[in-house]
Formats: C-alpha cells, sequence, structure tokens
C-alpha cells in the first residue's frame, strides 16, 4: 500500500481544504500577515513548488492534479481540480520578481478567501469527498489521495467528524485510502502538538480533528521524522497550535510525494 | 574500426524523451572521438542540456582532454534553452541543468615491436558514472573508466551543471585516464545502467554471455528486446540506456 508510482498515466492528487471563516482574518503570529494571507502565500508556494517538481527535462509533465477547496457558510472549489500542466499555464495571475538580476514571473492561483461568518467544517469535508470520490473513479489505480485541512478554529454547525471518518475508510484507490491531514494554526504562542500516535486528553475539537486524521503512510511518516525526529511509529497526519513555520512544514511533508 | 550504436528510452517513457546524448566522430579509419552525456531528468532541459556538451565536447575533443575546464565554458556559454515558459526560466536559473559526461579519443595503432600486434590507445575523461570498459573475447573485464565496482554507481553521480554559479553549491570531480588496451578487446561505453550491469556480471564472472548476445545485436529492435530482458530478469536499472560498441574490424 502506498506503493504506486506517480506517473503521467496514474497522476495523484492533492487537494486543500481550507477554513475561510472571519476568524482567519486575524493576526498570524508575528508574520505580519493574517493567516489567510499567510495561507494564501503558502499555498500558491506549495503549488509552484509542486509544478517546478515536475518540470522535466523540456516539458510540465502531469504527475499530479491540484484543487483547493474553503469553506465558511458553505464550501466551494476555489480553485478546481486540475493537472499541474493546465495550472501552469494558466494562473490567476503573476506577481513579479528576480533570480540573479533577471525579472521573473511568479504565479499565483489562490487570492485570500477569508471573511465569511461561519465554520461549515462539515460541508467542507462533504465537498472534499464528493470531489476525491469522483477523482478516484478517473484515477483507481493512482496513488492514494492527499486531502490536506487546514482550520483555526471550532465549526459553528454540524460536527465534520462522521464524514471525514467516511473519507478515511471508504475513498480509496487500489493503493490504500485517501490520506487527511488535518493542522490547526494558532496565532498565539502555545505549545505546538505535531504529529501524536496518542490523544487521550483535549478540547472536543482537539479530539475530534485527530480522530479524522490518516495514520501517516511510510512515505509520509520517513518525511515527518526527518522534520520532527520524536515522531512515534502509528502518528496521524495531525497538528494543533501550529506556528507559521509548522504549517510551512507541515505542507512539505503533505506534497512532496516524488522525490 | 567497426562501431555501433544503440540507445533505449526508459520503459514507460517515448523514444524523444531519451536524455542521452551520443556524439560520434570517425576522424580517421584508425582514430574516434567519442563523447556520451546522460541528462539528469531531475532537471530543466536535460535532453539539450546533454545533447548540448555532447555535440561540444564531441568538436573540441583533442581540447577538451587537454583542458576540460575551457571547453566546459564554452558549452555553458552557448547554451541557449527556450526559456519562454515562466516555470523553465525560474528552475534553470535556480536549479540549471545538469548531465554526466564521459569524453574519450580511442586509437587504434600497429605496435611494430610486438609483431605488428594491434591495441588502442585511449585517452578519456568522465564527470559522473557514463563508462568505458574493456572487455576481453571471454567477457573479462580489462579496464573499466571511471566506475570500477557497483559500488561506484549511485543515486547521486557527479554531475556537470549549466550555470559555474549553481556548480559552485555541488562541485563535480572529474577523473581522467590514458590507457592503452589490446586490440583484441571489445570497447564499450554505456550510461550509469547499462554499465552498472556489466561492471556487476564481471564481478560474478556472468559478463561473457552478456557480451556474446551484445555482440548478436545488429540493429535497434534486437537490442531493445535485450534491453527488457535485462531489466526483468536482470536487474539492470529501469534508466535510457545509451552504448557504443568498437570491435577492430582490421581497416586501419
Amino acid at each position: 500500500m502506498y506503493e504506486a508510482e506517480i506517473s503521467r498515466s496514474n497522476p495523484a492528487l492533492i487537494l486543500f481544504l481550507f477554513d475561510c471563516s472571519y476568524s482567519m482574518s486575524e493576526r498570524y503570529g508575528s508574520t505580519g500577515l493574517t493567516k489567510g494571507q499567510y495561507l494564501t502565500r503558502l499555498c500558491n508556494e506549495s503549488i509552484d513548488q509542486v509544478i517546478l517538481s515536475c518540470e522535466k527535462g523540456d516539458e510540465i509533465r502531469a504527475y499530479f492534479h491540484i484543487g483547493v477547496l474553503g469553506y465558511g457558510d458553505s464550501a466551494t472549489a476555489l480553485v478546481p481540480i486540475q493537472s499541474v500542466v493546465d495550472l501552469a499555464y494558466h494562473p490567476l495571475r503573476f506577481t513579479r520578481s528576480e533570480i540573479d538580476g533577471i525579472e521573473v514571473k511568479v504565479p499565483m492561483w489562490l487570492e485570500d478567501p477569508t471573511a465569511k461568518v461561519n465554520t461549515d467544517m462539515a460541508a467542507g469535508f462533504r465537498l472534499a469527498k464528493k470531489a476525491l470520490t469522483q477523482w478516484i473513479i478517473q484515477h483507481g489505480g493512482s496513488f492514494p489521495p492527499v486531502l490536506i485541512h487546514v482550520s483555526d478554529g471550532v465549526w459553528t454547525t454540524e460536527n465534520p467528524t462522521g464524514i471525514a471518518k467516511e473519507i478515511l475508510s471508504g475513498v480509496c484507490t487500489a493503493d490504500g485510502s485517501a490520506i487527511v491531514l488535518n493542522i490547526h494554526i494558532s496565532g498565539k504562542d502555545e505549545e505546538t502538538l505535531a504529529f501524536p500516535a496518542r490523544l487521550t486528553a483535549g478540547t472536543e475539537h482537539q479530539l475530534a480533528l485527530f480522530a479524522m486524521s490518516s495514520v501517516l503512510p511510510d512515505p509520509f511518516f520517513r518525511r515527518a521524522t526527518e522534520i520532527y525526529p520524536f515522531v512515534e511509529v502509528g502518528a496521524r497526519g495531525y497538528m494543533f497550535n501550529a506556528q507559521p513555520k509548522d504549517l510551512s512544514k507541515f505542507f512539505d511533508i503533505g506534497t512532496r510525494l516524488r522525490g | 574500426m567497426q562501431v555501433r550504436t544503440f540507445q533505449a528510452s526508459k520503459a514507460g517513457a517515448a523514444r524523444h524523451e531519451n536524455e542521452d546524448s551520443v556524439d560520434l566522430r570517425r576522424r580517421s579509419p584508425g582514430e574516434l572521438g567519442i563523447v556520451l552525456a546522460d541528462g539528469a531528468s531531475t532537471g530543466v532541459f536535460s535532453k539539450g542540456w546533454s545533447a548540448h556538451l555532447a555535440a561540444t565536447f564531441g568538436e573540441h575533443l583533442d581540447c577538451a582532454l587537454e583542458s576540460f575546464d575551457a571547453v566546459l565554458e564554452l558549452a555553458r556559454a552557448t547554451f541557449s534553452p527556450d526559456l519562454s515558459r515562466h516555470t523553465a526560466l525560474r528552475k534553470f536559473l535556480t536549479e540549471g541543468s545538469f548531465a554526466t559526461l564521459l569524453a574519450a579519443r580511442v586509437e587504434l595503432v600497429q605496435d611494430a615491436g610486438r609483431g605488428g600486434e594491434r591495441s588502442y590507445a585511449l585517452t578519456m575523461a568522465a564527470v559522473g558514472d557514463a563508462c568505458l570498459i574493456a572487455l576481453d573475447a571471454d567477457g573479462s573485464c580489462v579496464l573499466a573508466f571511471p566506475c570500477v565496482s557497483a559500488a561506484d554507481f549511485g543515486n547521486t553521480p557527479n554531475l556537470i551543471r549549466s550555470s559555474a554559479k549553481l556548480q559552485e553549491r555541488t562541485p563535480y570531480r572529474r577523473q581522467n585516464a590514458r590507457s592503452p588496451v589490446r586490440g583484441t578487446c571489445t570497447l564499450l561505453a554505456a550510461t550509469d545502467a547499462f554499465a552498472e550491469l556489466v561492471v556487476r556480471k564481471v564481478a560474478c564472472r556472468q559478463s561473457g554471455e552478456l557480451l556474446r548476445r551484445l555482440l548478436e545485436c545488429e540493429e535497434e529492435a534486437r537490442f531493445a528486446a535485450l534491453v527488457a530482458e535485462l531489466r526483468r530478469d536482470h536487474g539492470m536499472k529501469n534508466d535510457d540506456v545509451s552504448i557504443v560498441l568498437i570491435q577492430d574490424g582490421g581497416d586501419a
């Protein structure tokens, strides 16, 4: 399991699911940005890195499909699922940067989507389940899809645990079940809990997110231990009170699937 | 000299995606220039860089064997890939293109002092793990350069980058050698996957059969079938393969 080669004939899917509720417009640590702005920047950088990893020889190879979903008062596709080739050629817009004195165009696919009032996390997971299920119909032999969920708070409507567990147990390719990674971000200087194997105490929300997270399959576990040496066997793809630097590492662990 | 060249692409890749490049130049009836370059697929423009390296070193082979850095500087200065794609431009500026390289001059000489016995005079330079191997008729190894054992092949070979500045982060080790080899030997220049297999077969004294099968290859299709078999049954790495086979045809 979790050994399928990621290739053009069997691409992998990385699906982001973002909390777009009002609290995401609060400052995030010392970044000088709101949580939503920081998350947007990191998501754009992650998509860009995945595309660059597919730049082989003289072309971009469609090893990955990527999509971004968001939820607030309801759930919606912020960036529809598409191949890295389409993403590379059709960004939302470009910003300008410089490398060695040469001006380069840096693409963006996502604008800060925050400012919704509610936190309908269940609607987000429901939309994610639908998107993953539809994708798998076309890619049943691929490496299992990866769902990376980022939130800063507590759901304000239905408890999403049941839907997330349906994804964990029922959405799968021939190579294994979908991988659900949950990260709770916090702008406060609180202790970060990263990739625990057990969680016996905590708030309802904390325990639920833990239960909604996959046990890290081997490729993810190995990368997690490179960055967090204390991670134990059986660790889940879960982080609580993540600081900006942790969010960046979490995305790296969740998206660096080739090489 | 009788010279045969074969190429096979990585399984699952199209022929045009083969990132190996071979530059062969018959400089006289008894002298041949060989350059093999193996583009690393983790880089951008790997095929273009390997082709450009091979052509530049092939054109300036004598100079390259004496003054490698001067020819490399020329290759870097004249490499101009299509940078219109924004991803390609950024990857090229931050990582560059990279390839391994083997350059060799093969001269067939007649030794008047030893009853007219013919031999090859080899002059070689290499960065990375493309190899020149000399095999006796029974498959035993007379010379292997620059890798001599399976342990010398790895996942992180020395690579020549398209940018001198980027090369400073990952300096390469270049090896040079000169050697005479008996004219009865078969010379085999090969990129890493095939060279590694040959070296492994030599170590367990099974290279005679492999050499025999190789010499039976007259056309590309037969070589492709042999490569498929070697990948399937003999643990050869799934990678692009390029080889040049040289035998003394008695013509010079």
